[in-house]
């Protein structure tokens, strides 16, 4: 009870604190609406860039693959099947790695 | 929400430019005030603060409302501080710049005449984990499940980290007689 009590007092101290320290920085100046459209513009073209750019990147990996696998399944189809069952195990073992990892993490956080 | 965000919101996401603006000028001291709470550092605040505005230029039109749009903010706002965190690769050049960004809101206090306070001494040194999940419970309000949800970890672990954190700061305070 007496510690529930503690609590509630270290906790209307700490909100008091944090009050305070908001207040130092109740006269920030945030940009202008004129600096942020300008911002908002020039973002909007650099997403516009880099769309087109990832566009023709998949487009390019796509047909390098594509020929590749093509040409592996006619010279020899048993290193194709091979290929194709390896490619799920890696990709679903880096998932857990990174998973795991992840976790890891924000447990020692 | 008011009827005023909500039109904004809907008007960006339609492409407003001049919307999409208003809306981030008005929320942009309260993220920023969040930010120097979350990290105890007024210039790594200000860096995360643009971060986010660009997300938000990116993302406003998967905004669908089930959360109020200052909570949206927050959410992003919070991933990119933790994903810039587990990017800094030396624990000693982190601690480094949080106690820089500590003194320097200590220097801010004192030079308004202010006296530096014990309590914001102690959170700025509590691990990151347990300050974030302490500002959002006790601070902003949010439930152990809406945290959950924010930091993309299960609600018990939210409970722990803020018990933790109360506990930890209790106990530097007594050590320092407050």
């Amino acid at each position: 009870m007496e510690n529930e009590q503690d609590q509630e007092l270290f906790l209307q101290k700490l909100t008091g604190e944090l009050h305070r320290l908001d207040a130092q920085y109740d006269d920030l100046n945030p940009p202008s609406i004129q600096e942020l459209e300008r911002l908002i513009a020039s973002e909007a073209v650099r997403r516009n860039r880099q769309a087109r750019k990832e566009l023709l990147l998949f487009w390019l990996i796509s047909l390098i693959l594509l020929s590749s696998c093509l040409a592996v399944l006619s010279s020899a189809p048993a290193i194709y099947w091979v290929v194709q069952a390896l490619i799920p195990v890696v990709g679903l073992s880096g998932l857990a790695v990174a998973h795991i990892r992840r976790r890891r993490e924000g447990a020692e956080d | 929400m008011s009827d005023q965000v909500q039109e904004q919101i809907r008007q960006a996401q339609q492409g407003d430019a001049s919307a999409l603006a208003v809306l981030l000028r008005e929320h942009y001291t309260f993220l920023y005030k969040y930010l120097v709470k979350v990290t105890m550092d007024p210039l790594l605040a200000e860096e995360i603060v643009q971060d986010t505005m660009v997300r938000c230029m990116e993302r406003i039109s998967t905004y669908n409302g089930s959360s109020a749009f200052s909570s949206w903010l927050i959410t992003i706002a919070t991933r990119l501080y933790i994903d810039r965190k587990r990017r800094w690769k030396r624990e000693a050049e982190w601690k480094q710049q949080e106690e820089q960004g500590a003194r320097s809101i200590r220097w801010r206090f004192e030079s308004r005449g202010e006296e530096w306070s014990v309590v914001l001494d102690a959170l700025s040194r509590l691990p990151t984990a347990q300050r974030v999940a302490l500002l959002l419970k006790h601070y902003y309000g949010y439930s152990y499940e809406e945290i959950g949800a924010i930091l993309q970890i299960p609600s018990g672990t939210v409970k722990s980290r803020v018990a933790y954190g109360i506990s930890q700061m209790r106990k530097e305070l007594n050590e320092d007689g407050e």
